[in-house]
């Protein structure tokens, strides 16, 4: 009898343990601005007439004004960095995924502006514009290149070693290009688009505390505990000038 | 004589057995010098260098403000004059190079006074600066591999202005090689100073290169901290030697004159 109840509480429980074991919960929210509407400056890209074409045919898809704070409807933030800085996770390893991150260099500009990746995931860096580009990369923990992407090589891979802050990439020939690279030791990242939401899924269980970055509205930290298969909700409002 | 045959053998073989794995110092893995050498290095920094270069290496000294190009802050360890690879340290012979030779048209002499001694210690000093000498992760070093070179022809030296003008180098060095390209006057360097594409025309204007293998060398190293980047992985070997050809003979004015403008480069890119 007891040998019985016994079985049926083991079943019970095999049942329920993965759910515990496997939960997997997920942060969201989205990130706004609150402050006066910026004024954003015309880059002059007049030396490069292949990008000022592209700019004036499409101008839609190439904003011609500078990057540092792009704002979707309802004053929602574009490029905010959000991440995992402490939990269960950061001491676990991951191994990164197969598939490359693209960073695009079209238009005279970097796309997306902010891109984030793990140690180790490779980087396929596009030359779409057929005229000559640097990668002037300067991260602090890996090591740092300045290499050439010419007019006929349409295609390059990097790969960082070790994980990173986020770190400024520049091209010299066209002096506003300007791009941000954070690599991660884990999956638990996102980089908003223009209508500010982030979402960060499959975290397991355990106290977190995450980071939300701007490139020129600095930082934002905010802590949150996952129970089990729950999704969380954590919105961001950047100020300025107030 | 068999006896001393012996000594040898077997003294090379421990000295293999010692020496196994250890690496080169300075290329392979971080060194720190002996203390007595450091001790000695500082005292000659201070003596000789720091009036320029700030006794912490910061490039601060007490005449810094008065260079028309800055002395190097050491303390983020990047450096022009290597024989490394893009964004590397530079190797222990490449420092004591810039400070035996001094570096052309700035105010950094040739330390050649010092004994060979002196110098070696002053480097090791300077790498105490940046933390970047200590790291495990920058280490070993890629040295970048001088090959045969391509004899000075018209024929190298055509196909080397071809190259340039394919790499389309002309946005900074300009059409002609004077240093008057479009994105020219907008270069600065990685503390943000304002730095100028050298006027390739002018023999004088040439900081690290005194031969054409050096300006070979430059294609693959680029200049750390400077606009200039590293073509060693988009040109091949042949191409890196016909455009040092080319650039080499701009110096001398022999240049092929094609009269190409940048107007009309830039029309031609459009299309």
């Amino acid at each position: 009898m007891l040998n019985k109840i016994a079985k049926i509480f083991l079943i019970i429980g095999m049942f329920l343990l993965p759910q515990y074991i496997f939960a997997q919960g997920t942060i969201t929210g989205k990130v706004t601005y609150n402050g006066p509407k910026p004024r954003l400056k015309k880059i002059d890209m007049s030396i490069e007439p292949t990008c000022v074409k592209k700019h004036e045919e499409n101008p839609e898809k190439y904003p011609s004004t500078s990057e540092g704070l792009i704002l979707g409807k309802d004053s929602t933030i574009a490029n905010v960095f959000v991440h995992v800085i402490s939990g269960p996770v950061m001491d676990k390893k991951y191994s990164p995924p197969d598939n490359p991150v693209v960073l695009s260099q079209d238009g005279c500009q970097y796309h997306p502006h902010v891109l984030a990746l793990m140690a180790g995931q490779k980087l396929k860096i596009l030359n779409e514009d057929g005229v000559l580009h640097n990668l002037h990369f300067m991260p602090k923990v890996n090591r740092p290149f300045n290499a050439t992407m010419p007019p006929f090589l349409k295609v390059k891979y990097v790969s960082f070693k070790q994980p990173e802050p986020i770190f400024h990439i520049k091209c010299d020939v066209h002096p506003w290009m300007s791009g941000y690279i954070a690599v991660e030791s884990n999956p638990f990242y996102d980089v908003t688009q223009k209508d500010g939401i982030y979402k960060i899924s499959n975290l397991p269980p355990g106290k977190y505390k995450i980071e939300a970055w701007q490139e020129n509205l600095g930082t934002q930290t905010a802590e949150i505990t996952i129970k089990g298969n729950e999704t969380k909700t954590v919105n961001f409002t950047f100020t300025y000038g107030k | 004589m068999k006896k001393s045959l012996l000594i040898t053998a077997v003294s090379s073989f421990i000295f293999l057995v010692v020496t196994w794995g250890s690496g080169m110092p300075g290329i392979d893995k971080p060194e720190k010098a002996n203390p007595a050498v450091l001790a000695r290095g500082k005292l000659i920094f201070n003596d000789v260098c720091a009036t320029c270069h700030g006794k912490d290496g910061k490039g601060d000294g007490p005449l810094a403000a008065n260079l028309q190009t800055l002395p190097r802050d050491f303390t983020e360890g990047i450096f022009k004059d290597r024989s490394t690879a893009s964004g590397e340290l530079p190797t222990d012979y490449d420092l004591f190079k810039v400070v035996t030779n001094g570096i052309h048209n700035t105010a950094m002499p040739p330390f050649n006074t010092l004994s060979p001694q002196d110098r070696f210690a002053a480097i090791q000093y300077v790498k105490t600066f940046s933390d970047r000498f200590d790291k495990a992760n920058e280490y070993p070093l890629d040295i970048v591999q001088i090959t045969t070179p391509i004899p000075e022809s018209p024929e190298s030296i055509m196909k080397g202005r071809k190259v340039y003008l394919k790499v389309q180098c002309y946005n900074c060095h300009g059409a002609s090689g004077e240093g008057d390209g479009p994105s020219a006057a907008t270069l600065k360097d990685e503390w943000g100073n304002k730095i100028l594409p050298v006027d390739l025309t002018d023999p004088s204007g040439y900081k690290f290169a005194v031969s054409r293998l050096d300006v070979y060398r430059i294609f693959s190293t680029g200049l750390n901290g400077t606009p200039m980047p590293s073509f060693q992985d988009v040109l091949s070997d042949s191409d890196r030697w016909n455009l040092a050809n080319y650039v080499w003979s701009l110096r001398h004015e022999n240049q092929f004159e094609d009269a190409i403008t940048i107007q009309e480069l830039k029309n031609d890119e459009v299309k």
